[in-house]
């Protein structure tokens, strides 16, 4: 890695002036003392002057030296420079070692510069390739869980396929997008969360949602992530960069002349559902009588002595479980039919999902070409039948340095990525409906009488969860390329241009499938959305590097770039079906349309101007300008600045250099911001949806006739771009040999003239009004220990690292008259932004309280409901963290990864209806009695405390126990043994005979322990997939945990 | 050297000089492609006539309101707003999307390019939805954003409108459509015609439709805080003599048998795309059966026994109840929008207003008879499919006869009248107003009320929370209890039975 990472490192770095006067030559070679290999672009310089040169790719050099005395300084990033006196050689051959005490990390920063990371002056963390793949995580996003402080992951459910949120230092925005952005080897890509029907037809809180498009990158191509988290880190993205930067390195070939190495690897891995929450005793029925569920005339039964009760026998069935224990069956029922049996729905429904990946490699290179082609394949399975995720990977990438000056990079990446998922979410076409309210004592996987005729345990309202994973599912078929050309001209040792270019390009076909017969949806229905996303990207880049003098240096780059991202949708819909099971729009009675285009430009201009005094003092200024289509011409123009410093200030100090090697201070400034989505300047008109909500409507074109109205958001053509403003500051340090290392963060970043569709009174003729308004507040502090406790002369090494992040969101200001923003859910519940209650404020059905806050109990002995709706929780943590062991002996390594989050709440609402249907888990104490903790008003402005007792029946719990929004907010906090891998490389001694040049097994296991009070166990999971309104948890596929067995192999 | 520098220089300045120059056409691509900046009369009113029709009136607040004066009934769990627990959130849709965006805003726009281009019929029709909907919002809410409404950059955050100039403004609103209705020196770019569901272009009809709306308005303040009901009788009756002659003149949407274009009524109520709770209330059912009025064919359907009830007004459970009739709520079913019986109503309560009990007579007859007229196809067709005769009369002429004349004193002659009036409205807002202007028919308040001091229906919706939030300040001052509570309120017209005379019975 570092090799090729100092390769391509030649090319931007420093080159002297060649010097003019001639009067002898020296040349020579330079290489690595750890391999062994020749070092090209070493820069050789005579002592006290500007001449000097770098060394060719061979690691050869010629420079003219003067005639007599002289010394040559050789120095190459990462390696400790040597003096050599020239003396009366003419061949001076060196050996450069590689420099322990200095923390030469070359990491990748914005605009895919190279740098060394003791120059930055703001905060950056690296994951490289074996954390990544190691994680065993389809989606990219989630392998980066726990390892990065400051960085926020939520996965949206366990569904293969899933989506998932990531965040960087809070959500800034109040509406508008907080997900970083992620950039391949340069190239900008997309990672949305397509949704095909517009939100009016099938929204997600109906239907669930998909994946996030950064679930198509292949794990197995990473060699490194950086994420760039603050503003100064971004800055030279400009309004892209706002909320952080996902940059990613793909593997390159290697030119060291080597034939092909051929690496394959091959896991499978068992996913297992995370279930808990229901209780195991209760049967179906009502009133502590049994009811089996069964059809009228089909064994319909219902435990009531038909002397007592004639119509006992066909009575209505129920769908709740309200029924008698198990362990208390009436005489009666054990007479007529025995004791039922007794069976665990979710457990009969959910399987042992199997993955399997296969990854083949092979790259080389020799001479001025290096090589990589890999391909992947996917195949994985989720916990519920039929859903399945596959991709397919093939990349290819080649180097070829054409001269000394002009070097060619490019790759293709083309995926294919198959989802097919059960709709989730809330209504009867989710799975997760019938399954989470099935009764104990009925068997979920029969599902159709005798004669084939379809039925569901209560005789109609819910769908049989197998029979929707048979008849119906929602699919996605992206086919993927992603494009990347550069090319790099070294004018001069000290000048060169490069220009890159990249597509990424995808058609995602989006297909829903209600088959006819659904419950709910009885005529059935269908859509095809062709959605294809267009991101072209080019950067044109004009570098400069040059030593001034011994003490200073300059860096810098002017830069030109243009992007454009188009996005188009077209949707064809087909209600009522006609022949069951056959999903062609042909066989649709009615067809709707819907088409969805978007188009955004941007134009840029950019520098970054950097000094180093004496390779310990830093500073950086940057500045970009974008230009962007989606604003006002008048106002489409904004410039982002940042400065950012860097002191390694033990440079100065007389320590010795074993106790405290290194350490340096940060400070930076800088500004970035989110341009306007396109379309909010101008005011438009929109096709008519008369409706009631989203289930009653007339189609339009109605009778022959179209029909249009104005849109309802007031358009701004006053829009300007919005801005963040960030302060950091940090320090990183290193004690005892390197072997303890602290790295800190504390930021502050202030978000104003946020874009938002700010809701106004409606009496204006419009519902929202796109403006600039709010003031978001993130303060936070980030903090990473690395150390080495044991590093044992018999090879046993014990690494840790700790992350911790904490961050405080703050939503300052809203808009004149405006305290709230809806966010995602329901009228009741939702999550909303809130000036009092923050951002993510979970709102909802609460009880009354006193002024000390006091549950006000009434005479009945509940709690009493508040007059209006409020707030119930907050879904923000009060902190992230990771910890990470691991332990390598020779060739052994044993790693763990806890990730934790404290704080932060979610709303359950799934609770609120399995506690309605006495599935849940809270109904087991069913018959017990209450008190609740709270005090009831004696009416005259006195209080006693309440000592009224409540039976908790089923009136208690399906009357008031469901109907209080307050009861279902859980603490979502947790702790995850998210990995744990034991791997193994065999020796190179026993390899020697055999054309193997590496072996290793892996045994990987994810989420084996959870710690939490989610009732539900595993609190990751929101209906709205990777959006802003998170901490919505209702009919959400349960997350899973998995071991995987890899070997990876290499000739 | 120096000159490879400036060489560079040169090429980097001139490349960012090509791109900046074009920069401002490389970025112009801001124009919607999926919504258009400009849309023509036809397809604005075609918008406006579908939205208003399934949302306003044949939407929730008819729905609503229905069950608040016991013709229907809904049967969901409890509470709902059949038992008058309407909040703010419930209310918000009707007020923000249906009312003054969906139509009264898009009204404005017709009137305004209708007005620019020339097209005074689009003007005239976009008008009189805009005072229809004008005067239900202000019937439900009271005082309400109008002057300064639909005018965002100058007034954010409009300031509420007494009902009483509102209702002054709905007048002026009225003859300026009939104005425009009238002109014609305007242009023939667009011809209103199959873009108008209701009347098909025929502007003769909207014309009278506009004095049926002039007419109710009046009669709307019959009672109201400083307003002389006889004068308001003798306006009422000059409007009245301008609008319908007969039911043909009758404004109705006709829906389709066809996904997607069913009537509301069918949607909401019958074929269940969201319930089909919506059922017939015990009261009214009784009613009709008590006096043998036919027209129950037409205004309810049979339950599963082939029989007629209803459902008692608050009361959980029972699904098996009377729904609306199929001439209200089948598939293909016309919404009707506006009618002639009320035409003749509103002459027969001003006659008697001013004394006048002959003149009353005809109107009351004429008024009755073309309620029988509307409704006497379906009631035969309905009525042979009746088994088992549930108990309903088929015997029109008994019917009239014992029902057409009208009685005296004054009081009982106006309870017969209103009390007709109430039947053949049937599905129609108007039933609401009138109930609350007059209080008749008398009714209580439905079971388990959701306030149970209540005595009576509620008289108004809360305000809405979008309003609440957004515009506080100015809907603070209205001085409305918020949420549910606000049901026992009643709008400024709403004086009944105080100021009304006849309305003692």
């Amino acid at each position: 890695m570092k090799k090729i990472l100092l390769i391509s490192f030649m090319l931007l770095s420093a080159l002297i002036n060649e010097s003019w006067a001639q009067e002898r030559t020296v040349s020579g070679n330079v290489s690595s003392k750890e391999d062994g290999s020749t070092l090209p672009g070493v820069n050789i310089v005579i002592k006290g002057t500007t001449d000097g040169t770098t060394s060719d790719l061979d690691g050869n050099y010629k420079l003219s030296v003067p005639a007599e005395g002289g010394i040559l300084v050789f120095s190459f990033i990462g390696m400790t420079n040597q003096e050599i006196e020239i003396g009366s050689r003419s061949v001076i051959d060196v050996i450069l070692s590689e420099d322990a005490q200095q923390l030469n990390e070359v990491v990748v920063t914005a605009i895919g510069i190279e740098q060394n990371k003791r120059t930055l002056g703001y905060a950056l963390q690296n994951v490289d390739a074996q954390e990544i793949v190691n994680a065993r995580e389809t989606n990219i996003v989630n392998g980066l869980a726990g390892k990065i402080a400051g960085v926020q992951i939520n996965s949206s459910g366990g569904q293969a396929g899933s989506s998932s949120r990531i965040i960087i230092r809070g959500n800034s925005s109040l509406l508008g997008n907080n997900q970083p952005l992620f950039v391949i080897d340069g190239i900008p890509i997309d990672n949305s969360q397509n949704q095909a029907a517009p939100n009016t037809v099938e929204g997600s809180v109906f239907n669930g949602s998909g994946s996030n498009r950064a679930i198509d990158i292949d794990p197995n191509v990473i060699e490194n992530v950086s994420v760039l988290k603050g503003a100064a880190a971004t800055a030279l993205y400009g309004s892209r960069g706002a909320n952080g930067v996902i940059v990613i390195t793909t593997k390159r070939g290697s030119k060291k002349g080597s034939g092909p190495t051929v690496t394959i690897s091959s896991s499978f891995g068992i996913d297992n559902p995370i279930v808990k929450g229901f209780q195991h005793e209760y049967l179906q029925g009502s009133g502590g009588n049994y009811r089996n569920g069964l059809p009228a005339g089909a064994g319909g039964f219902r435990s009531q002595d038909p002397a007592t009760n004639p119509t006992g026998l066909t009575a209505t069935q129920t769908s709740v479980s309200w029924g008698p224990s198990i362990n208390r069956m009436d005489q009666y029922t054990l007479d007529s039919i025995g004791l039922p049996k007794i069976y665990d729905p979710r457990d009969d429904f959910y399987r042992d999902a199997k993955t399997l990946e296969n990854n083949i490699t092979i790259s080389g290179g020799k001479d001025i070409i290096s090589y990589l082609v890999s391909y992947s394949q996917l195949d994985q399975e989720g916990i519920a039948p039929g859903n399945e995720f596959d991709r397919k990977s093939l990349m290819a990438s080649m180097d070829v340095q054409f001269s000394d000056k002009i070097k060619y990079s490019g790759s293709i990446n083309y995926i294919n990525s198959y989802n097919r998922r059960l709709t989730e979410g809330n209504g009867q076409r989710s799975y997760l409906y019938g399954l989470n309210f099935w009764p104990i004592s009925h068997d979920v996987t029969k599902y159709l009488t005798d004669d084939g005729t379809y039925y569901t345990y209560n005789g109609g309202t819910f769908n049989n969860p197998f029979w929707l994973a048979e008849n119906n599912g929602r699919f996605s078929t992206t086919n993927r390329f992603i494009l990347n050309q550069s090319i790099t001209y070294q004018i001069l040792p000290w000048l060169s241009v490069s220009n890159r270019f990249g597509v990424d390009f995808y058609h995602d076909l989006q297909e829903d499938h209600v088959n006819i017969g659904t419950r709910g949806t009885a005529d059935g229905r269908m859509f095809n959305a062709d959605i294809t996303n267009t991101q072209m990207n080019n950067d044109f880049i004009v570098s400069v590097n040059k030593d001034i003098n011994d003490d200073f240096r300059i860096s810098g780059l002017v830069g030109n770039n243009i992007n454009t991202q188009t996005y188009k949708n077209d949707l064809i819909r087909g209600i009522e079906l006609n022949i069951p099971g056959f999903f062609d729009i042909s066989n649709a009675s009615t067809q709707e349309a819907y088409e969805y285009d978007s188009e955004l430009r941007n134009y840029s201009a950019y520098f970054s101007a950097g000094l180093d005094y004496k390779n310990m003092l830093f500073l950086n200024v940057t500045g970009r300008n974008d230009w962007s289509s989606s604003l006002p011409k008048n106002a489409n123009s904004f410039f982002y600045p940042s400065v950012s410093v860097g002191f390694v200030f033990t440079d100065l100090l007389p320590v010795s250099e074993e106790i405290f090697p290194y350490g340096k201070f940060r400070a930076s400034w800088a500004q970035a911001g989110n341009t306007a989505s396109p379309y909010n300047t101008i005011q438009t008109f929109t096709q008519s949806a008369p409706g009631d909500g989203t289930r009653g409507a007339i189609t339009i074109p109605t009778q022959g006739q179209n029909a249009f109205e104005q849109t309802n958001i007031k358009a701004n053509n006053e829009l300007v771009h919005e801005l963040v403003t960030e302060i950091e500051i940090g320090g990183d340090f290193r004690f005892l040999n390197n072997r303890l290392g602290v790295d800190f963060a504390y930021y502050n970043r202030k978000s104003t003239n946020q874009i938002v569709d700010a809701p106004v009174a409606p009496s204006t003729g419009f519902v929202e009004a796109t403006k600039n308004v709010g003031k978001v507040e993130n303060k936070g502090v980030e903090l990473t220990l690395t150390g080495t406790p044991l590093k044992m002369d018999n090879g046993l090494v014990w690494d840790v690292q700790v992350n911790f992040a904490k961050n405080k969101t703050v939503v300052n200001e809203l808009t004149p008259g405006v305290e709230s923003i809806f966010l995602y859910g329901f009228t009741s519940p939702q999550i909303r932004a809130d000036v009092d209650n923050g951002y993510g404020t979970i709102w909802g059905q609460r009880f009354s309280r006193t002024e000390d806050g006091q549950l006000l109990i009434g005479e009945d002995g509940l709690p009493i409901p508040d007059d209006a709706l409020g707030s119930i929780g907050n879904v923000q943590p009060d902190w992230t963290g990771g910890i990470r062991n691991s332990f390598s002996w020779k060739g052994i390594t044993l790693s763990s990864l806890f990730d934790i989050r404290k704080g932060g709440d979610i709303l359950n609402f799934d609770l609120y209806y399995s506690t309605y249907y006495g599935t849940s888990s809270i109904t087991a104490d069913r018959g017990s009695v209450i008190v609740w903790d709270g005090v009831v008003d004696n009416g005259d402005g006195t209080f006693r405390k309440n000592d009224i007792p409540v039976v908790k029946d089923q009136t208690y719990y399906t009357g008031f126990y469901s109907s209080y929004d307050e009861l279902f907010v859980e603490d979502a906090s947790f702790i995850k043994l998210r990995e744990l891998s034991v791997s193994y490389a065999l020796p190179s001694s026993l390899l020697e005979s055999t054309p193997f040049k590496n072996v290793s097994f892996s045994v990987i296991g994810r989420n084996l322990w959870i710690k939490s009070n989610f009732t539900y166990w595993d609190p990751e999971g929101s209906l709205g997939g990777n959006g802003n309104g998170q901490g919505f948890y209702h009919g959400v596929t349960p997350g899973t945990q998995s071991l995987s067995f890899r070997l990876k192999a290499s000739f | 050297m120096n000159s490879i520098n400036k060489y560079i220089t040169g090429f980097v300045l001139s490349a960012l000089m090509l791109f900046s120059t074009s920069c401002s056409e490389f970025l112009d691509v801001n124009e919607d492609p999926n919504n258009p900046v400009v849309v023509s009369e036809p397809l604005l009113l075609t918008g406006i006539i579908a939205n208003f029709t399934y949302q306003i009136l044949a939407g929730y607040p008819v729905r609503v309101t229905s069950t608040w004066v016991q013709q229907q009934s809904y049967n969901g769990a409890l509470p709902h707003y059949g038992i008058y627990r309407v909040d703010e959130n419930d209310v918000n849709n009707t007020w923000t999307y249906y009312s003054y965006s969906n139509a009264m805003q898009n009204c404005k726009i017709l009137s305004e390019i209708a007005t620019t281009n020339e097209l005074y019929d689009y003007a005239g029709i976009a008008k009189i939805i805009w005072a229809w909907n004008m005067s239900i919002v202000t019937d439900l809410y009271g005082n309400a954003p109008f002057s300064e409404a639909w005018n965002p950059d100058m007034y954010p955050r409009p300031a509420y409108d007494t009902q009483e100039s509102i209702y002054a403004s709905l007048q002026t609103m009225l003859d300026d459509a009939i104005a425009d209705i009238d002109r014609t020196d305007g242009l023939s770019t667009y011809v209103v015609g199959e873009d108008d569901f209701v009347y098909g272009g025929n502007m003769t009809k909207w014309k009278k439709l506009a004095y049926l709306l002039k007419a109710r308005f009046y009669m709307r303040l019959s009672y109201a805080p400083g307003f002389n009901a006889v004068t308001q009788a003798d306006l009422a009756l000059a409007a009245t003599a301008n609008s319908f002659a007969s039911n043909t003149d009758n404004a109705t949407y006709e829906y389709l048998d066809e996904a997607g274009q069913e009537n509301p009524w069918y949607q909401y109520a019958i074929d269940g795309k969201w319930s089909t709770d919506q059922q017939m209330s015990d009261k009214f059912i009784s009613d009709l059966l008590i006096r043998n009025d036919p027209r129950i064919y037409a205004l309810a359907g049979f339950d599963g026994d082939g029989e007629f009830s209803g459902h008692e007004n608050g009361v959980d459970g029972d699904t098996d109840k009377s729904p609306i009739g199929e001439y209200y709520s089948a598939a293909d079913a016309a919404v009707i929008m506006a009618s002639y019986p009320e035409v003749k109503f509103i002459e027969a309560e001003a006659h008697l207003i001013k004394g006048d009990l002959p003149a009353a007579q005809t109107a009351y007859s004429a008024a009755v008879r073309a309620s029988f007229d509307e409704l006497s196809d379906e009631i035969d067709k309905k009525s042979a499919d009746d088994d088992n005769l549930s108990g309903a009369s088929t015997d029109v002429d008994a019917y009239l006869t014992a029902n057409e004349t009208l009685r005296s004193p004054l009081n009982i002659a106006y309870n017969q009248v209103m009390n007709q009036k109430y039947i053949a409205m049937f599905t129609q807002f108007e039933v609401y107003n009138d109930w609350r202007r007059t209080k008749i028919p008398s009714l209580s308040a439905a079971q388990n009320a959701n306030i149970s001091s209540m005595t009576e229906p509620a008289t108004r919706f809360p305000y809405p929370s979008a309003e609440l939030n957004y515009n506080s300040e100015n809907v603070n001052a209205q001085g409305v209890p918020v949420g549910f509570n606000a049901v026992t309120s009643k709008v400024w017209w709403n004086t009944a039975p105080e100021n009304c005379t006849l309305c003692n019975n």
